[in-house]
Formats: structure tokens, sequence, C-alpha cells
């Protein structure tokens, strides 16, 4: 019983967020199009979609090999283990000693791993294109993603999640200031690995512009549908954690308590808005930037990284 | 030089072509005018066709609106090519090669164009049409140099988009070279042309191109008034100029919206929905076409607008009128977007003025003739001077399109206020003649040639300004990003389906 009770927690949002992620991108697909003035999908369009898409047989490049058949489900089977580990509203969950920012992060890089061997194994030239646009956007947010991790884990004195949101719960501004500094510093990275806007329209109507997309876009049907959950899982994910960064309240501490859950859950529904609308509001404000932009934005959080890191020792160094 | 040389063309003896004749030269005096037209102030070539028997050029002089038209004898099935002089010579020439079978010797390049080898017949339009056996291979693409690999683009690419192939060699983000093959929007058009009356052939030239169907159809009518000496009533030449501006402002929108979806610019495309909407439903109620096609036939216009009408126009161009300035603001100097499409498929002047780039392509770029003004057309002489181009980049072409939707809108406003009264159309006469026609589409100037026999088309050649646009989209890519193609396209805003006739 008390292993049951153990794992609760984590199953319980785990469920939520495979229910709420496509609800999640849908959304943001209409607001986007409301800013826009048009009247836009109704938010649920990106669930039924997926529904639509899983019920429908693929079409496969003539040179796909199994790779590129078992890609989709790798890619969303990383993205749900990614997913697992990350702590929504209930701190303690069962996966919790596992909650690893690298692990997290290792989590999301297979997935794109995966998903770039799959643009080159299909050999088609969009493939090809998304593959080397994969490959090229992760090297310039590198430096930002690891100065991020080490001004958290210079934190918590380790890079456990749910570690470093119990000290920011806790914590005082000379704690709180260098995570929003490392949250700013997460931000193009997270672009880049959402292939949002500015970098790319998720929507865009031409190959050439694409990102994850270009890989996308030799799938159909179910494996589309595969594709597309992990992109609104992903989505979710970042939401998730930048927010629960951000904002370290209405996180439950307690072993389980459904009265708690009751009041956190909708807490962190309305940080996902948060996040959502201001994702719109960006992409509905940008254009789409040219590539070599990500160079000078990622060069902007490394600054950011580097800055929240030297506050973190400079704290530390007065404790 | 230039005029120097047009002026001895002029001296040689003409063939009856209106407006201008038609210079017939010899195997010599062609191979001369070809060495003389590589020169910088020579006049430019607009277009290259053939007939079983003949090839012929239209040529623009520089700085004026003088125009010639000469031809050459085809002798042992080929004719000296222009090509190795004037590169924009070269898809004309592939063009011939596939429909009439004449060889251009010593020519730049003898892959197929239009025909991809897989025809029933060889030559469809030359005298005497091969069957063909086998399907052949399309061709080779152009090899490009250094370092690079290749992105091949469509003829499908998975959205609603014009069928085109694209052959990018590309070194990281960076395009070496395009290469397009187009020809996949083959209709057999001037086939279907000829033996039919200009009055049942018009509705083949309405087709050819979808951004240009008032502007084909009303270059194709003009061929044929003029061949068969039929002049159109006032009115007539008064509604014709309505539709073309009408056509013109939808196309600009079109175009508008297109460039903000290339750049996800979300605002631009929902600012443009709207009156592009007014425009289609004014046209259906004022003309009968949501698009404006078959609106204009050989010997007037199709049906009369009616006071109705007059006032559905007057509607849709005060949703225009209202939404111009917004649009206005989202493209203005200072917005992300203006950024954004600054320095992207830049055509420089002088590239510009080599090709005779006509529409909004050669204007953002200096070539400042608009055939509206500077040829004779009574229903355009209150149109001023062109607004002065910015750039010839993605943004000052942008800007200009927007610029052009303000003087359609003025250029509106006065033609329909004093619509002249009277017939709409004239019966068509049975004649003998040959004649050119064109008109100033949304995209650039149209030009259309006729061959009249006894009333029905003998030979005929669609020339959309995408000819020469397209070759100038391929010089404008190299060195740009592989990102920026859609952008490109957009901009450029050409015709698929008019090149592939």
């Amino acid at each position: 019983v008390s292993t049951i009770a153990g794992l609760l927690p984590g199953l319980l949002q785990l469920a939520l967020m495979l229910a709420v992620a496509p609800v999640l991108a849908g959304g943001a697909d209409w607001l986007r199009a409301r800013l826009a003035g048009r009247a836009g999908p109704p938010p649920l369009q990106y669930w039924r979609d997926l529904v639509r898409l899983a019920r429908k047989d693929p079409v496969l490049p003539a040179n796909a090999s199994w790779l590129f058949r078992a890609a989709p489900a790798v890619v969303l089977a990383a993205t749900i283990a990614a997913a697992a580990l990350v702590p929504a509203f209930a701190l303690p969950t069962a996966a919790a000693p596992l909650a690893d920012l690298l692990l997290l992060v290792g989590l999301l890089a297979l997935a794109r791993a995966v998903l770039l061997l799959a643009g080159l194994d299909a050999g088609t030239a969009i493939g090809g294109l998304g593959a080397s646009r994969l490959a090229a956007t992760a090297l310039p947010v590198a430096p930002a993603l690891f100065a991020a991790l080490l001004a958290l884990g210079l934190l918590a004195g380790g890079t456990n999640l749910v570690g470093v949101l119990r000290v920011l719960r806790g914590g005082s501004v000379m704690v709180r200031l260098p995570a929003l500094l490392a949250v700013a510093a997460l931000l193009p990275v997270a672009l880049a690995a959402l292939g949002r806007a500015p970098l790319a329209d998720p929507a865009g109507r031409h190959e050439t512009g694409l990102l994850q997309g270009a890989v996308a876009f030799a799938y159909s049907a179910r494996h589309l549908a595969l594709l597309r959950a992990a992109a609104a899982l992903e989505l979710l994910l970042w939401l998730t954690v930048l927010g629960n960064l951000c904002l370290p309240f209405g996180l439950v501490d307690a072993r389980p308590a459904p009265l708690a859950w009751l009041l956190a859950a909708p807490l962190w529904g309305l940080k996902l808005a948060a996040g959502g609308a201001a994702l719109a509001v960006l992409e509905a404000r940008t254009v789409t930037a040219r590539p070599e932009r990500l160079a000078a934005g990622c060069g902007l959080a490394v600054l950011l990284g580097v800055v929240a890191v030297l506050l973190c020792c400079l704290g530390q160094g007065q404790v | 030089m230039g005029p120097l040389l047009a002026s001895r063309l002029r001296a040689l003896p003409a063939v009856s072509c209106r407006p201008w004749g038609r210079q017939a030269l010899l195997g010599e005096e062609w191979r001369a005018l070809t060495a003389a037209l590589g020169t910088v102030a020579a006049p430019a070539l607009l277009a290259l066709w053939a007939d079983p028997a003949h090839v012929h050029a239209l040529l623009q002089e520089r700085d004026t609106t003088g125009f010639l038209v000469v031809s050459t004898a085809v002798e042992e099935g080929g004719y000296p090519a222009l090509s190795p002089v004037l590169p924009q010579a070269a898809v004309f020439e592939r063009a011939i090669a596939d429909l009439w079978g004449h060889r251009a010797m010593g020519g730049t390049d003898a892959r197929p164009w239009l025909d991809h080898g897989r025809w029933p017949l060889i030559g469809p339009l030359s005298a005497r049409p091969a069957v063909r056996r086998a399907a052949a291979a399309p061709g080779e693409w152009r090899a490009a140099a250094g370092p690079h690999h290749v992105l091949d683009l469509g003829p499908v690419h998975g959205m609603v988009e014009a069928a085109a192939q694209f052959h990018l060699a590309v070194l990281g983000e960076r395009v070496r070279s395009l290469e397009l093959r187009l020809g996949w929007l083959h209709k057999g058009t001037l086939a279907l042309l000829r033996g039919k009356s200009p009055r049942v052939a018009a509705r083949f030239a309405a087709r050819l191109a979808g951004d240009g169907t008032v502007a084909h159809a009303l270059a194709f009518a003009r061929a044929a008034e003029a061949a068969s000496g039929v002049t159109v009533p006032a009115r007539a030449a008064a509604l014709r100029a309505v539709l073309l501006e009408l056509e013109r402002i939808g196309v600009h929108l079109e175009a508008v919206a297109a460039i903000g979806e290339a750049v996800a610019c979300m605002p631009l495309p929902a600012a443009v929905a709207a009156p592009r909407e007014a425009l289609a439903e004014a046209a259906a109620v004022a003309f009968g076409h949501r698009l404006l096609m078959d609106t204009v036939v050989p010997g007037g216009v199709a049906a009369d607008l009616g006071p109705a009408g007059v006032e559905a126009i007057a509607g849709a161009l005060a949703v225009v009128r209202r939404a111009l300035p917004r649009l206005r603001r989202l493209a203005d100097e200072r917005t992300a977007l203006a950024r954004r499409l600054a320095g992207v498929a830049v055509l420089p002047p002088a590239l510009a003025a080599a090709y005779a780039a006509s529409g909004v392509v050669g204007r953002a770029s200096g070539c400042r003739f608009d055939a509206r003004r500077d040829l004779p057309d009574p229903a355009y002489a209150a149109l001023a001077a062109a607004t002065t181009p910015k750039r010839g980049d993605a943004h000052g072409r942008l800007w200009l399109r927007l610029a052009e939707i303000g003087d359609s809108l003025a250029l509106l406003s006065a033609l329909l206020a004093s619509l002249p009264e009277g017939e709409v159309a004239v019966p068509p006469a049975t004649a003998n003649g040959e004649a050119l026609g064109w008109a100033e589409g949304a995209g650039g100037t149209v030009w259309h040639w006729l061959r009249l026999e006894d009333g029905q088309i003998a030979a005929a050649f669609a020339r959309d300004p995408a000819w020469l646009h397209w070759p100038l989209l391929e010089a404008t890519m190299k060195g740009g990003l592989v990102a920026d193609l859609p952008l490109a396209l957009a901009s450029f805003g050409g015709s698929c389906s008019g090149v592939d006739l």
C-alpha cells in the first residue's frame, strides 16, 4: 500500500500532463490566431487532430528503414520519461530521486537525436535539412544550457530538480534572483528545442522555413500523431519547469494530500496558461528571425547564465 | 549604339504586324543583331518565340518606349542563338526547341525546358510533329561550382503551392545556386489557341495564369483586335481598365499576405483577408466572377457594368482604403518585419535593366516602364508618374505593392466617376493579320502575339512577365539563405503556370 501511495502523485501528475499537453498546444495556437486577428482553431483542435491522425495509416518515404518507423514512438517515449521525472505541483514522487536536471536534459536530447537520425534516414531533401538544422541549433544553445544548470546546481548543491525547487520555495531574494537569471538563460534553449518563434514558425507553410517540422514533414498519420503529441508534451514540460523555477509557489511537499493537490493543480494550470499566453504573444508579435540571430540570443543567454553563477558564488561566499 | 541599331533595323523592309511592323531579317542580319544586342545600350529582349517557319524576337529600346519585332527564317531546323550574348534568351530558346523543334545554334543551353520527355509528340507545334516512342530523361541540372550539397524541392511541396521544382546547391544555410524547373503545369495553350476564332480562344488565354487572368485576356484581346482592325468602344476600354486595376489590387493584397506568411508575420495576412474577400464579392456582383475570369473578350468586355456593380465596387474599394493605413503601419520602416525583409532577394538595378524586368519586380529596381502610362491607352491618361521605388529588396517590393494599391484606388475612383456611355463590345471581324497586344498586369507586362488567317488563329504566343522574372529570382537567391526561399518566392510573386504555356 505504501508503494502505491508513493507512486500515486507521480502517476496522477503524469496522467494530467498527458491530458493537458495537447490542450496547452492547441490553446497557444488559438490565442496566437486571436492575437493576429483571426478566429483561430478551437483549443481542443490539437487533441482532435491527434485522434484523427492516429486513426490513419501512414505513408512512408520509399527509402525509410525501421529507424524511421520507430523514431516517433521513441521520441514520444523519451519525452514521456522526461515528463515522469518532472514535478508539476507535488514534489515528493517516487521518481523524485531520479529527477535530475541532467537526466531530464539527456532524455530530451535523446529524443532530438532520434528525430535527427530519422530525418537523415528517410533520405528526403527536407528531412536532411531538418536534421542539419536540429544539429546546428543544438550547438549554440549548449553553453547557455550548461551555465544555467551550473547556476541551479550551485544554488541547491545538486542538480536534482526537486531539490532545486525545495531550495527556491524557502529561499530568499539572494536565491531567487540567480534562479530567475538562469530561467532567462534557458529561454532561447527552450525556444530552440521547441522550434517555436522567433526561430521557426511551427505552423509554417513552406518546408524550407521549418526546424523540427522539417523532419516531421515526411511523417504522416499515426507517426505524425506521435510526433505531435511529443511536441505538445515537450512544450508543457518546458513551461512547467521554467514556470516552477520562476514562481516556486503552490508546490505541495507532503505525502499524499488530495486536498492540497486540488488547490495546487489549478495553480499549475495557471502557470501553464501564463506561459502559453506569453509564447502566443511572442509568436503573434514577432517575425521569423534569420538563423544567425540564434547565436546572438544565445550569447546573451550565456552572459545571464554566467551572472547567475557569479551571484550564486557570491551568495554562498557570504553564507 | 542602341538607337543606331534600332533605326538601322527599322529601315529594313517590314512585314505587317501591328502596331510596329515586323522586320524579317536574313541569316547574316540576324547574326549581326545577335552580336550587337550584347552591348549595354542595345535594345532589351522581351520575348523570343517561333512559328513553324520563323523565329521572332520582341525588343525594347532602352529608356524609350520604342519597340521592335524582328524575325528570321529557320534554316535547316535551326537559327543563330541569342543566349551567348543574352542569358535571358536561354529559357525562350529551350521552350522553342520543345514546342516548335527549332534548334538554337550556338546556344548556351540545349536542355529541354517545358517538355520533360513525356509528351506524346516531339515538337507539338512544329509543321510535322514526331511521335515519341519512349519517355526521355528530363535533362540534367546545371552543375554548381565549389563544395556544396544538393537540396531538391518539389514539384509537389506537400502544401497547396504551385508546381515548381527547385534545385538548390547549398553550403550550410547558404544557397550557392538555385535552378528552377517548371513545365509541370503545361496545358498546351498555344496548340489549343490554333485553329480557333479569337472569341473562342479567349477562354484559353484567360486561363494561362491565375494571377493575371484579366491581363492575359486583355493582351490577347488587344492582339486579336489589332490583327483584325477592330476598335473597341470607349466604354469597353474604360471597363477594361477597371477590371485590370481590380485584379491588380487583389493580386497585390494576396502577395502581401504571402509575404507575411513567409516570415510568420501573422497580422499581415489577417489584415489582408477582409479587403481581399470584399473585392472578390464585389467582382462577383459587378462582373459575375469572383476572380474576373472571362470578363475581357476580343471586341470589348463580356458584360456591362450596371449601377449596382458600380456601388458594389465602390463599397469594396472603401474596405480596401480603410485597411491600407494598417497595412502601411505593419510594413513601415521601423517594424521588425521591415528589418527582416531588408536585404533579402536584392535585385540590382543593372540586372533588372538587362532583363527588362517589369511590374513590381522591375519598378522596385529602377525599371520605370509601365505599359499603362508609356503605351497609348486612353483609359490611363490620368495615371501620374509611378511611385518612386525605395530599394530592390523584399521590403522595397512590399512597400511598392502597397503604394500601387493606393494608386489603383485613386485610378478606380476616377474611372468609375467618369465612365463613358455607349456599347461595351463590337462584333469581331473576319480578317487576316498579325499583331501584338499588351497589358500591364499586377506581375508585370503581359505580351500576346497573334497571327489570324481568315479570322482563325494560325499562330500565337503569350509572354507572361514571369518568363524574365524566374531567371532573376535564381540570380537573387545566390548567396542568400535557404530559409529565405519562401520569402523570395512570395516577394517576386511570379506565376508558374504563365510560363508553362
